[in-house]
C-alpha cells in the first residue's frame, strides 16, 4: 500500500547511493570556505541560502581572490541556471500541487533530486503521493549537505588534500553527466564545453566557466539543427 | 559585504529551481528556449569537471603517469557507462585513485 509515510521512505533510500558523493563534496566545500577565509557561520548559512554545490565552491574561490559581486553573483546564477531546465522538466507533476508544496520542493531541487525523480516519474507508476517521495529525498539530501558542511568546517584542519576530496566533486558529476549523454549533439555539447573550459582558463574572474558553459550550450544546440536539417532534406 | 552577495545569490539560485514550478512564468516561456536549455547540465557540468581533472595548482598536466586523476576519472566514465550506477561510478574512481597514489 502507498502512504505518504512510505513514498516518503522510498524517496529518501533512492536518493541514498547519492550520498556518497555529496558527503565528500560538502567535506570540501567546507574546507574551502575556511581557507578563503570566510567566518564559520558564513560558510555553515552559505550551505542553506545557496544550497548548490558547485555554485558554492565557485563564490568562495572567486569571492576570496576579490573578484567584483557582480562577477561573482553571475557565475554562481550560470552555474544554477540548470536549476531552470529542472524546474522545467518536472513541473508538469507538480502543478496541480498547493503554491507553498511548489515553494518548498523547488528549494529541494538539485542535480541528485532531478536525477532520482526523472527516475522516478519515467519508470513507475504514478502515485498521488509523488510529492512526498520528492519531499523524502530532497529533505534527506539536503541534511546531508547540511551535516556535511559543517563537518567540513569544524573539521577543516584535520582533512588532508592527500585524501583527494575534490576528486569527488568530478565523480558526483560524472555519475550525472554520463547518463544524459544520449545523442550525438549531446557528446558535441559535452566536448566543446569540455574544451572550451581548458582553453579559456587565461580569462581573469573564472570566467572560462561562463564561456564554456554557453559554448557547450551554443554547439549543442548548432548541432541539433544541422542534425534536424539534414534529417529533413 | 559578503551577506549581500550571498543572499542575492541565493535568490537568484531559489529563482531558477522555483521558475517553472510557477504557472504564470511557466506559460509565458517560449517553446524555442527548450532546445539550448536541454544542454545546460551537459555544458556546465563537463565545464566543471574537465578543469578539475586535469589542472592542478593551476597548471595544465595532460601526463597521465603525473597526474593520476585522468586514468581515475577515465575509469569512472567507463563504470557509469556500463553501470549507470552511482555508487559503482564514485566509487570507482575514488579508489582506482587511491590505489594509483599508493602504487606510484
Amino acid at each position: 500500500m502507498i502512504t505518504k509515510s512510505s513514498e516518503f521512505l522510498m524517496g529518501a533510500k533512492d536518493i541514498m547511493p547519492h550520498h556518497l558523493g555529496v558527503f565528500p563534496f560538502g567535506l570540501v566545500f567546507g574546507v574551502i570556505a575556511m581557507t578563503s577565509g570566510l567566518s564559520i557561520l558564513e560558510a555553515i548559512l552559505m550551505s542553506s541560502i545557496i544550497f548548490g554545490g558547485a555554485s558554492q565552491i565557485v563564490f568562495v574561490q572567486l569571492w576570496s581572490v576579490g573578484v567584483p559581486s557582480f562577477i561573482v553573483g553571475s557565475s554562481v546564477a550560470i552555474v544554477n541556471l540548470r536549476h531552470l531546465l529542472y524546474s522545467a522538466s518536472l513541473a508538469k507533476y507538480v502543478e496541480s500541487l498547493p503554491l507553498r508544496w511548489r515553494m518548498l520542493l523547488a528549494y529541494l531541487l538539485t542535480d541528485q533530486s532531478y536525477a532520482v525523480m526523472v527516475q522516478k516519474y519515467r519508470t513507475e507508476e504514478f502515485s498521488k503521493y509523488n510529492h512526498y517521495y520528492f519531499l523524502g529525498s530532497g529533505l534527506t539530501l539536503w541534511a546531508g549537505w547540511q551535516i556535511a558542511t559543517i563537518f567540513g568546517v569544524l573539521g577543516a584542519s584535520f582533512i588532508s588534500e592527500e585524501w583527494s576530496l575534490t576528486f569527488a566533486v568530478s565523480l558526483t558529476f560524472i555519475a550525472i553527466v554520463v547518463p544524459l549523454l544520449k545523442t550525438r549533439a549531446d557528446l558535441v555539447a559535452c566536448l566543446t564545453a569540455g574544451i572550451l573550459s581548458i582553453v579559456l582558463q587565461p580569462l581573469p574572474w573564472k570566467l572560462w566557466l561562463i564561456f564554456a558553459g554557453l559554448g557547450g550550450i551554443t554547439a549543442g544546440w548548432i548541432a541539433t539543427t544541422i542534425i534536424h536539417r539534414n534529417k529533413e532534406l | 559585504m559578503i551577506w549581500v552577495v550571498m543572499i542575492i545569490a541565493g535568490i537568484i539560485t531559489y529563482s531558477t529551481r522555483f521558475s517553472m514550478f510557477n504557472k504564470t512564468i511557466a506559460k509565458k516561456m517560449p517553446a524555442w528556449v527548450e532546445t539550448p536549455l536541454h544542454y545546460v547540465p551537459i555544458a556546465l557540468l563537463t565545464a566543471i569537471i574537465v578543469p578539475e581533472v586535469l589542472i592542478s595548482n593551476d597548471t595544465l598536466n595532460l601526463s597521465i603517469f603525473e597526474n593520476l586523476r585522468i586514468i581515475a576519472a577515465c575509469v569512472a566514465v567507463f563504470i557509469a557507462l556500463i553501470s549507470r550506477n552511482v555508487i559503482a561510478t564514485i566509487a570507482s574512481g575514488l579508489i582506482c585513485l587511491w590505489l594509483l597514489q599508493w602504487l606510484i
